[in-house]
């Protein structure tokens, strides 16, 4: 219960504190770093990236990096500019991740609330609608959608919405149950706190840590899902700026036009080997008897 | 038998030995490859063969054509060739639904079919009809009657010999009433319902009734025909297998027998030695496979495909043209089956007066505005692509002549046109919407959308926008006519004879699943052209009907694709045919 | 214990249901196969109508329900609409591929990751740690069909010492087996470590240590049973990624197995082969768990049932 201690943790010399333990915990700079990158990326892409993403032009296909300044990390078979589509990348992995996790976190910590507090039938019907989602494959999630709302974005986080709120609503729940039987829970029920008063004021506070682990430890997932759908044809339209469909892009070149897979392979990669660090180190942090969740 | 390969190869080291001076000449870079022909003949007699294809080269003079391998195929053979012991792997990446009873095959997979059967009707690379399996055919005065006389000597792979009875029962199975509910595909049923009856064998003549005038009769029932409605198959062997037990195990009289068949997997072939189609039965080709063993495996992912080909584990695969480098970097190279798909951009609802399109200027100024050549040779290169046409009808199909090519990029043109139809610099013209979907027999398609709607911003200042959906949720809009005041982008798959396509997109009344522009100033010529019986005449019909066509112009075209194929440093020669979206002529396949 | 997994079995029927029902349903949104299966070349009423009366769509959508519900409990799932064969048949020719793969791949996560995990736990922080850490980090970061692609490239084109494509000899099993199996090598790999390190730290095997046990006795005696229960629920889990991975895998090695199927059949709305294949490997994923969960139990005596 040390986790909890810390986050209830008077404000005093709060600074003081966090430098301390920034320096005691080891924070991870380089996947910080990353992240904020990816951040200032996203933001501020349109005046960041030196190209349009969606104009082809023919003529400059094909440019290895570092040819011309024009396009640092050169172009792909349609003459698009690689580092635009890049940045514009970001912003689509962004709104991608945050928006799906949001989505299903929101979803499934609801359930997950509603269902360790409740117990009984609800908590059944919950589990076995959670144990349906789990076994249901992603891509058959992503094409219903496809065909409902066409290709874009929103299909890619609906579907990833849709497949991740089972494990938000599976742990959130876990962690319910070892709090509702503590002490503080039963004193508060006793002095007649609402039941939603109860969860939202009692429980829920003590399972953000989990919340926070799952999700740092999703991010990475989110994305990689993204690029499986993408190359399976389920996801974005091609062309669209994500890097999953630039490596599926450029997957068939790779040995001829080989920039064209691996500066978003290698940013993939790298964002996700981030939040996995990412992760680890906030679930280390947060709440060390976290660490056998995957 | 040493000694003679051993002269063989001598005379033809002197023969190249004269020729390569004319060449070096002609073209300053030393080609190795023409030291590979197998055959003896003098160089000459490919003259009248290869002369047609000419026309269809499509301007590409730039790029030297891949490996010159001068075949003289059409020359006197000597009855025994050379058959390399070796094995051809060839890669697809679909398969249809992998049935070999013509009468249930749907979808892209005609790829193995014309390897195991034997067809009615031959065809050449130029598409004429030629004797097959059938000496002669003929359509009746009324048109109504085609008769058929059967080749004597044509056996199956069990041995068992071709009759006039086999022939009866497959027309019987195809066209008969029972086809109609029990065939698979609805194409196969409607065709059924147009069929009065099969008449019974008569000695070596087989003939089959018609209720309304099929002038396409014979070129349904040929090798070159864009569907399964060609082979024979084995009366007895058919009924004392079933249909699922023939296509396990399916026997037919073409170049290959079937040895091995694991389903979305493989398919293994042996050559089949007593193929009829050779010089001692009076053909002036021979058409028997010259390699053993045929291979032919479904690989869905094109990177996979070339890697294998880089690795040696095959040797003719579906490309793009994207990966040509890295083809030619191992040795391989790229053959390209010609005008095999073409792009079809139909605007929508333009019988409507509510849009814009309904003004033949307007559709014309859409034309004008598109720069094709840019966009069909900058996607898909200048030898894989061709801007010629008029969308169905490419220049080796019936009906083609050079007045219905695209008309050429003129913005000026554009903007008068549409200033003329009432909406000067776009004003009022609304948004234009391109629908298109990501297709699996041509790469690109929602940027050829994208390229499409820049310039029709650029030149004519209309708001278009691209809507890539998937192919069967666009395809469900589109004949559901909820695509109206928009523009269908779509690849399809080349005919030698579009008459049907045409008649359902603008002919069909009665229809039901009609999806376009049905027009009664259209209907005559396109029913005229699909009744003309006599051969010489239908060029000209067909013709007649595509001017027509241009002229009213729904559909203005941008131009047809090549199917590139990868292929292996191992294959000596191969020529594919023209408007085949599929593996063809596999008797030009030689091993080095 | 009996009642316990009577229960858990039940639950398993409720879950398949529920499944059915939502797989039913998104069948049914994503539009009119009839139209879709008919080329635009086949344009008579009559086709339609014989194409829907072939599939079935005629009826009501309850009664259309009624049926799938009755057939499906004899895991009769209809006629596929690409070929009109028994989708069970087809789903039965490619399972085996399937099964194969994935035993391949779950024998390589286990007995590659578990032990390197345990390994480097007990070698802490050197080289051979680093490295094992390196390759289970990538492992989980990297995107499987660009890693499948790469790895073809370079053993099959390049070296030329691995097969390519497709089944065949074992030595075709190798890549697919070791792609579909990286992500979840990899997490054994850190579960394992971290697990082990963990137990390392506790309180009964230092207790052990200063009894005077032998060290490879701790090691393999007392700290690996312990350090084994969660790497079996992560193999538990890990299973129902596989169907998501072996979509991939088998696109990408040409691997005639279910996932391929279920992407061809969502692709062509070949709904009986998608229900066929949704079912069955859901059925797959609930039966594993369960192994899993009563496995668990067996383990680990201090679990509770209520």
């Amino acid at each position: 219960m040390a986790a909890t201690e810390t986050i209830l943790a008077p404000r005093t010399g709060r600074v003081r504190q966090l430098r301390r333990r920034m320096r005691e915990y080891r924070l991870p700079y380089i996947p910080i770093f990353i992240f904020l990158l990816m951040l200032v990326c996203a933001v501020f892409a349109p005046w960041l990236a030196p190209h349009e993403t969606d104009t082809l032009d023919i003529l400059k296909k094909n440019i290895p990096p570092g040819e011309t300044t024009e396009h640092l990390l050169g172009t792909d078979t349609l003459g698009r500019d690689i580092l635009s589509r890049m940045i514009f990348g970001a912003r689509t992995t962004v709104v991608i991740s945050l928006m799906a996790l949001i989505t299903g976190g929101l979803v499934g910590t609801v359930l997950g609330l509603i269902s360790g507090y409740l117990g009984g039938w609800i908590d059944a019907v919950i589990m076995r609608v959670t144990d349906a989602a789990l076994g249901f494959p992603t891509i058959l999630v992503a094409l219903v959608i496809a065909v409902i709302l066409g290709k874009g974005t929103e299909v890619i986080i609906l579907a990833v919405a849709l497949t991740v709120w089972a494990r938000f609503a599976r742990m959130i729940r876990g962690d319910v149950l070892a709090i509702k039987v503590l002490d503080f829970v039963t004193v508060a029920k006793i002095s007649g706190v609402s039941t939603p008063t109860l969860i939202w004021r009692h429980i829920f506070p003590n399972v953000v840590n989990t919340l926070m682990v799952i999700t740092s430890l999703l991010v990475g997932q989110v994305i990689l899902l993204e690029a499986a759908l993408s190359f399976l044809g389920l996801g974005l339209a091609p062309g669209a700026p994500s890097w999953g469909i630039m490596v599926s892009e450029g997957k068939e070149v790779i040995l001829d036009v080989w920039w064209l897979s691996l500066f978003p392979g290698l940013a993939i990669t790298v964002v996700v080997l981030a939040f996995n660090f990412f992760g680890d180190w906030i679930r280390d942090y947060l709440d060390p008897k976290l660490r056998h969740s995957q | 038998m040493k000694f003679t390969k051993y002269l063989a190869a001598k005379m033809n080291v002197t023969l190249y030995l004269a020729l390569a001076l004319t060449l070096t000449l002609a073209a300053a870079c030393g080609t190795s490859a023409p030291a590979d022909t197998t055959t003896t003949a003098p160089a000459p007699a490919a003259a009248p063969a290869a002369a047609p294809q000419a026309p269809a080269a499509s301007g590409s003079s730039s790029a030297p054509a891949p490996a010159p391998t001068a075949t003289p195929a059409a020359a006197v053979m000597p009855a025994e060739v050379e058959v390399s012991p070796g094995m051809v792997t060839i890669m697809n990446a679909v398969w249809g639904n992998e049935y070999f009873d013509p009468r249930d095959q749907v979808g892209e997979g005609l790829n193995f079919h014309r390897a195991l059967h034997a067809f009615w009707i031959n065809s050449n690379e130029n598409y004429e009809l030629i004797p097959g399996v059938a000496t002669a055919w003929d359509i009746s005065p009324d048109g109504l009657t085609w008769t058929f006389n059967l080749r004597e000597g044509v056996t199956f792979h069990d041995g068992e010999p071709l009759t006039a009875e086999d022939g009866a029962f497959t027309f019987e199975y195809m066209y008969g009433p029972e086809a109609i509910e029990n065939s698979l595909s609805p194409g196969q049923s409607g065709q059924a319902r147009l069929t009065e009856m099969v008449h019974p064998a008569e000695g070596n003549t087989v003939k089959i009734t018609h209720k309304e005038i099929q002038a396409n009769f014979a070129f349904l029932s040929a090798e070159s025909a864009p569907g399964t409605t060609g082979p024979i198959i084995p009366d007895a062997y058919f009924q004392a297998e079933g249909s699922d037990g023939y296509n396990l195990k399916p026997t037919g009289a073409g170049p290959f027998q079937m040895v091995e068949f694991l389903r979305s997997e493989k398919m293994l072939f042996e050559r089949f030695d007593d193929f009829y189609y050779h010089p001692d039965n009076g053909f002036d080709e021979d058409r028997r496979a010259k390699f053993q063993t045929l291979d032919m495996r479904l690989v869905p992912e094109a990177s996979t495909r070339v890697a294998a080909l880089r690795a040696g584990d095959a040797d003719i695969i579906e490309a793009n043209v994207a990966v040509r480098k890295q083809i030619e970097d191992s040795g391989g190279r790229i053959i390209f089956g010609r005008e095999s798909t073409y792009v079809w951009m139909i605007l929508q609802g333009c019988q409507n007066q509510e849009f814009p399109c309904h003004n033949r200027d307007v559709r014309f100024a859409l034309d004008y505005a598109i720069d094709k050549e840019a966009i069909m040779y900058g996607l898909y290169t200048e030898e894989g692509a061709c801007v010629c046409g008029y969308n169905y009808a490419t220049p080796s199909t019936l009906g083609y002549s050079s007045d219905i090519d695209p008309i050429p990029y003129n913005p000026e043109r554009a903007r008068e046109l549409l200033a003329r139809a009432g909406y000067p610099n776009g004003e009022g013209f609304g948004t234009l919407n391109i629908y298109t979907w990501i297709a699996g027999d041509l790469p690109f398609m929602p940027e050829l959308a994208q390229l499409v709607a820049d310039q029709w911003k650029k030149n004519l200042n209309i708001d278009a926008t691209v809507e890539v959906g998937e192919t069967a949720t666009i395809r469900n809009r589109w004949f559901n006519k909820e695509l109206y005041g928009g523009v269908l982008l779509r690849p399809n798959e080349a005919k030698y004879d579009a008459g049907r396509s045409v008649t359902v997109y603008y002919a069909d009344f009665e229809g039901r699943i009609h999806f376009g522009a049905l027009r009664e100033d259209l209907r005559d010529a396109v029913t005229k052209a699909k009744s003309e019986i006599d051969p010489a005449k239908r060029q000209d019909a067909y013709n007649e009907m595509y001017q027509q066509l241009w002229e009213a112009h729904y559909e203005p075209s941008i131009g047809h694709v090549h199917l590139p194929w990868g292929v292996s440093g191992r294959i000596a020669t191969w020529e594919p045919w023209p408007v085949t979206p599929y593996l063809s002529s596999f008797w030009t396949i030689t091993l080095q | 214990m009996q009642r316990y997994i009577l229960t858990r079995v039940f639950q398993g029927f409720i879950t398949l249901w529920a499944l059915s029902f939502v797989v039913f349903i998104s069948a049914h949104l994503t539009g009119d196969p009839a139209v879709i299966l008919l080329p635009p070349e086949a344009s008579a009423p009559e086709d339609y109508e014989l194409m829907k009366r072939k599939l079935g769509l005629d009826k009501s959508k309850p009664e259309q329900y009624l049926i799938f519900m009755k057939n499906a409990v004899r895991l009769d799932f209809g006629l596929s609409t690409k070929d009109w064969r028994p989708a069970r048949d087809i789903l039965l020719e490619r399972l085996p591929a399937t099964i194969q793969l994935s035993a391949a791949g779950m024998g390589l996560a286990i007995l590659l990751g578990i032990p390197l995990g345990i390994l480097s736990a007990v070698k802490r922080n050197s080289i051979f740690d680093y490295l094992s850490k390196f390759f289970a980090v990538v492992g989980m970061a990297a995107p499987q069909f660009w890693v499948a692609i790469m790895l073809i490239l370079f053993f099959g084109a390049y070296l030329k010492i691995l097969p390519t494509y497709g089944r065949g000899g074992p030595d075709h099993f190798i890549l697919p087996a070791f792609v579909l199996s990286w992500s979840i090598m990899a997490g054994m790999v850190r579960l394992g470590r971290s697990s082990m390190l963990e137990i390392l730290d506790s309180e009964f095997v230092k207790f052990a240590r200063v009894k005077g046990l032998q060290e490879r006795l701790v090691l393999w005696k007392h700290a690996l049973r312990n350090a084994l229960i969660p790497l079996l629920t992560f193999s538990g889990i890990s299973l129902a990624g596989l169907l998501n991975g072996s979509v991939v895998v088998e696109v990408v090695f040409a691997w005639p197995g279910v996932g391929r199927l279920l992407l061809e059949g969502v692709v062509q709305r070949n709904f009986p082969i998608v229900q066929a294949a949704v079912l069955v490997s859901a059925l797959f994923y609930i039966i594993a768990a369960l192994i899993v969960d009563i496995l668990y139990a067996y383990v680990d005596p201090r679990i509770r049932y209520n």
